[in-house]
């Protein structure tokens, strides 16, 4: 059994607006395992983007653990060390705006080496090796964001969070923001260190075929719970959750074989609820086919089916 | 073999910028039957939004169109007048955009603008205001909407991004008369959302009669709902076939490449990306433009423009492998 580099015990990040308490997360727990890449899916206003800053200390939780390395985490990034944040990296959505436009890429990848006073002395070494690493040329270093493209600016975001030699990064739809033929080359590119540098990743995107190809356990999420976690194989061979079958059989898909995987087409309705007025039970019940009585009144637990496969369902509650 | 509806014909169009002239539209052919639905792939900065800005009419200010035609049932609408070309826009042809917080004006009530969009695109009907209502109570219902009385009085900033698309999609049906140009419709809204947006905008088309033109670089939405698939290449039509065909059998070396790198949901690993990137459109490659990314690239592919020739069964492809 491998080692896990990160605990999360009934994490939750509420927010208070003029409209009420927003529960983005509400209690959720998984953990990544040493060298895997977990995928967090689920539709836009899920929670899986605030998990990641909590995770990350931008935020601080309003309650629950996050134990790293075995220890726990410090609530918020102005308390945590120094170490600790040179040994988790964070590459965000769109690289056009989480590199400042004003600094050449030289400056941008020098930045993290100078805060944690590393390769002093050695700085331009280290900024061409981290340029080659990610696949892209020497020459860069003088250039601008703006005179490089969308996916290239991204492999340079990414070139910035492995200059501090961290064991932990979270990525946040990475590729998200470009076509198919760079995502293929950023994601073989993400693998590849991966491999190298013997990273753990925490993976987010709402595109569950990439996920498919990217993760080893994926956790699907749904106004800031998690409805099912299982490893990557099973999670699309069996799901159990009415909600992951409706958003697996939502996918367009291009090949006949995809097609024969899908699950019998459930037709997807309903939208996904605001987060300030969450349905009472299992926040699903609006939407699920499968809605029984007991769904609307009590929330269901999250229970281990299969070894390694958890779900929130009263489907699956005896 | 129906009608032709729309009928580009070698079209060329350039954008004149400060650095040069980027010739971005490099002999386009194109055609939409009546009652016929189309699909337009190919990666962001190809050229698939200015074709069809170009069918509109609606190109920007340092847009020029240099050469070809655009026949609109065999009328070319780059000749017409601007009273004929604002008919069109009115009662025949409609554009559905990608982000429908930007269509929509913030400061007005969906109301409003639903109402002066079938205003305009029934000028000669002459309703009255209380026929003009009913009318957009009944297309909002169309779209499926739930309480359009109350989606009426409402402001976009109140409705989540899935109804705002549904309400752009409204209001395109109003002026739909013969042909809905739908660009990326799906694209910011998540996959739940997409799905049932575009069995949406597949059941009115069917219900209607209407031809339309799907553009998306989701391939595997486009799949579900069209007739035949076209494949753009910067600035330039590669490939063309009946949907079923060039997914199970694509001929231009671009389209097999590009189906590759999508992602699969049987997992499988994702194969390396296409080499290289678009060419500038400044100064684009002599013959081919897809040449310098293709593995079975031949000299003649540097030197010529392959022509966009037919292999029969409704199928054409521009590349040398196959002339």
């Amino acid at each position: 059994m491998s080692k896990e580099i990160m605990v999360v015990k009934d994490l939750k990040k509420h927010f208070k607006t003029a409209q009420g308490v927003v529960k983005a997360v509400d209690g959720i727990s998984f953990m990544i395992n040493e060298g895997e890449t977990f995928g967090l899916v689920g539709e836009s206003g899920s929670g899986k983007s605030t998990t990641a800053f909590t995770i990350m200390g931008v935020y601080e939780q309003t309650e629950g653990d996050i134990f790293f390395k075995g220890k726990p985490l410090v609530r918020g990034v102005k308390r945590r060390p120094l170490s600790l944040k040179k040994d988790m990296q964070m590459v965000f959505q769109d690289p056009g705006s989480s590199l400042n436009p004003r600094k050449s890429i030289k400056q941008i990848i020098e930045q993290p080496l100078k805060i944690h006073n590393l390769y002093s002395g050695k700085e331009k070494e280290r900024i061409e090796e981290l340029l080659m690493m990610v696949g892209l040329p020497t020459e860069f270093v003088d250039r601008y964001p703006r005179a490089v493209g969308g996916g290239e600016k991204q492999l340079i975001a990414m070139a910035r969070a492995i200059a501090t030699e961290p064991s932990f990064i979270a990525l946040d739809e990475p590729t998200s923001a470009l076509d198919v033929s760079m995502q293929a080359r950023i994601i073989n590119t993400l693998l590849r260190i991966q491999k190298e540098l013997d990273l753990s990743y925490l993976f987010i995107t709402h595109n569950l075929s990439l996920m498919r190809n990217v993760a080893s356990r994926i956790g699907i999420m749904y106004v800031g719970k998690l409805f099912e976690v299982a490893p990557a194989s099973e999670f699309f061979h069996k799901p159990l959750h009415p909600y992951t079958r409706m958003l697996i059989s939502s996918i367009p898909v291009i090949s006949e074989d995809e097609e024969k995987l899908k699950p019998q087409r459930i037709t997807s309705r309903g939208e996904i609820p605001s987060p300030v007025n969450i349905p009472p039970g299992c926040t699903f019940h609006p939407r699920c086919q499968e809605c029984k009585e007991s769904c609307s009144k009590i929330e269901p637990e999250m229970v281990e089916v299969e070894p390694g496969h958890f779900v929130k369902c009263h489907n699956f509650i005896e | 073999m129906p009608e032709q509806l729309i009928e580009i014909e070698d079209l060329y169009v350039n954008y004149k910028i400060y650095e040069g002239i980027l010739k971005v539209i490099n002999g386009v052919q194109f055609k939409v039957g009546e009652r016929e639905k189309v699909g337009l792939i190919g990666e962001s900065g190809c050229g698939k939004t200015t074709t069809m800005r170009a069918i509109m009419r609606i190109l920007a200010d340092n847009a020029m169109v240099t050469n070809g035609r655009i026949l609109y049932k065999g009328k070319d609408t780059l000749k017409m007048s601007d009273d004929e070309i604002q008919r069109i826009r009115r009662e025949h042809v409609s554009m559905i955009f990608q982000d429908p917080t930007a269509a929509l004006n913030p400061v007005f009530t969906v109301g409003d603008q639903l109402i002066d969009v079938i205003r305009y695109s029934t000028k000669r009907e002459k309703l009255t205001k209380k026929e003009m209502m009913d009318r957009a109570i009944k297309v909002l219902k169309d779209a499926a909407l739930p309480d359009p009385e109350r989606i009426l009085k409402n402001y976009p900033v109140m409705l989540s991004g899935g109804m705002r698309q549904r309400i752009c999609i409204a209001m395109a049906l109003v002026s739909a008369g013969d042909l809905l140009i739908a660009d990326e419709p799906g694209t910011n809204l998540d996959v739940t959302i997409e799905d049932q947006i575009l069995r949406l905008i597949g059941r009115l088309v069917e219900e209607r009669g209407t031809s339309i033109i799907l553009i998306s670089h989701a391939l595997g939405a486009v799949k579900g709902l069209v007739d035949k698939v076209y494949v753009m290449y910067a600035g330039n039509m590669v490939e063309v076939a009946p949907t079923r065909d060039l997914f199970s059998e694509p001929l231009h070396p671009y389209t097999s490449n590009l189906f590759k790198t999508v992602p699969k949901l049987t997992g499988g690993g994702i194969p390396q990306a296409i080499k290289g990137r678009i060419p500038d459109y400044i100064n684009p490659p002599q013959g081919c433009r897809f040449s310098s990314r293709c593995e079975q690239a031949m000299p003649i592919c540097m030197k010529e423009q392959p022509p966009f020739m037919s292999t029969g069964e409704g199928r054409s492809v521009a590349c040398f492998l196959y002339g």
